[in-house]
């Protein structure tokens, strides 16, 4: 399994990493981590779908929306490595899914004591994060765009 | 003989008014028909336009009914909205354009 995250490193430094974690099976429809939890762990998405939703105020009640899903090979749960530490979506599988948790305390020791290892992580992170931004920019400028259109007809 | 002229006489008047009755009874008729007529054309005239005129149903502005959809479906959509434009996003991220960038979506909140 090609994962985003660990891309560059040997077949043993991954072998080294996936040591770290647990796997996790996650049946369909439970929740991984909810919004403002400490995010102590990091998923690496082995196979099924991750859901990743935000609260939004629906007819006087609060529903969790889609913001983004998340495939086999994909990251889950990077604020696990980004301060303030606490997962800023809620996450639930939406097929059975299996996942591998990497502790946050373990994966910063490793990189801390493999430096270079920890580089490649800390820019294939960019990477996630990056497309990320660049994701949620697009789409807010559409809105904005019909937003602006939408009150200026 | 003055018997005979009178009968005559009122004969002829009575056959007169009924030749003159004859005559005149259709153009009678088709006055009083072409003003129903024409009561008729203006009404239909007045009620047509808002049953089958394009240019009037298009003048007409749709009436937003007060209904409210499921809130599952409300959801199903926002999540069909939100698959649409991360799509678009996608797009215009492999390949940036401005058309791209403000590229149209089937999503029923933008249409």
């Amino acid at each position: 399994m090609p994962y985003e995250l660990l891309n560059g490193l040997s077949p043993a430094e991954i072998e080294q990493i996936l040591d770290l974690g647990t796997r996790l099976i996650v049946p369909s429809g439970t929740l991984l981590f909810r919004l403002g939890d400490p995010a102590d762990r990091l998923f690496l998405t082995e196979r099924g779908r991750i859901r990743l939703t935000l609260p939004m105020h629906l007819r006087g009640k609060e529903e969790d929306v889609l913001a983004e899903e998340r495939s086999p090979g994909q990251t889950v749960g990077w604020s696990a490595l980004i301060p303030p530490y606490r997962f800023t979506l809620s996450a639930a599988a939406s097929l059975d899914t299996e996942v591998i948790a990497l502790p946050q305390k373990a994966l910063r020791e490793y990189m801390a004591a493999q430096p270079a290892v920890g580089c490649k992580i800390a820019l294939n992170l960019a990477v996630v994060i990056g497309h990320r931004l660049q994701l949620f920019q697009t789409m807010w400028l559409r809105e904005m765009e019909r937003t602006v259109q939408a009150r200026s007809a | 003989m003055e018997m005979f002229l009178m009968i005559l006489g009122v004969s002829v008047f009575i056959f007169g008014l009924g030749v003159a009755t004859v005559r005149f009874q259709p153009s009678m008729r088709s006055d009083s028909s072409d003003s129903a007529l024409e009561t008729e054309r203006t009404r239909v005239n007045a009620v047509a336009p808002t049953l089958v005129s394009s240019e009037h149903a298009a003048a007409v502005k749709p009436v937003a009914l007060p209904r409210q959809i499921p809130i599952e479906l409300l959801l199903l959509q926002i999540e069909n909205h939100v698959r649409l434009e991360q799509a678009a996003a996608e797009s215009f991220l492999e390949f940036p354009t401005h058309a791209l960038l403000y590229s149209k979506t089937t999503s029923p909140f933008v249409n």
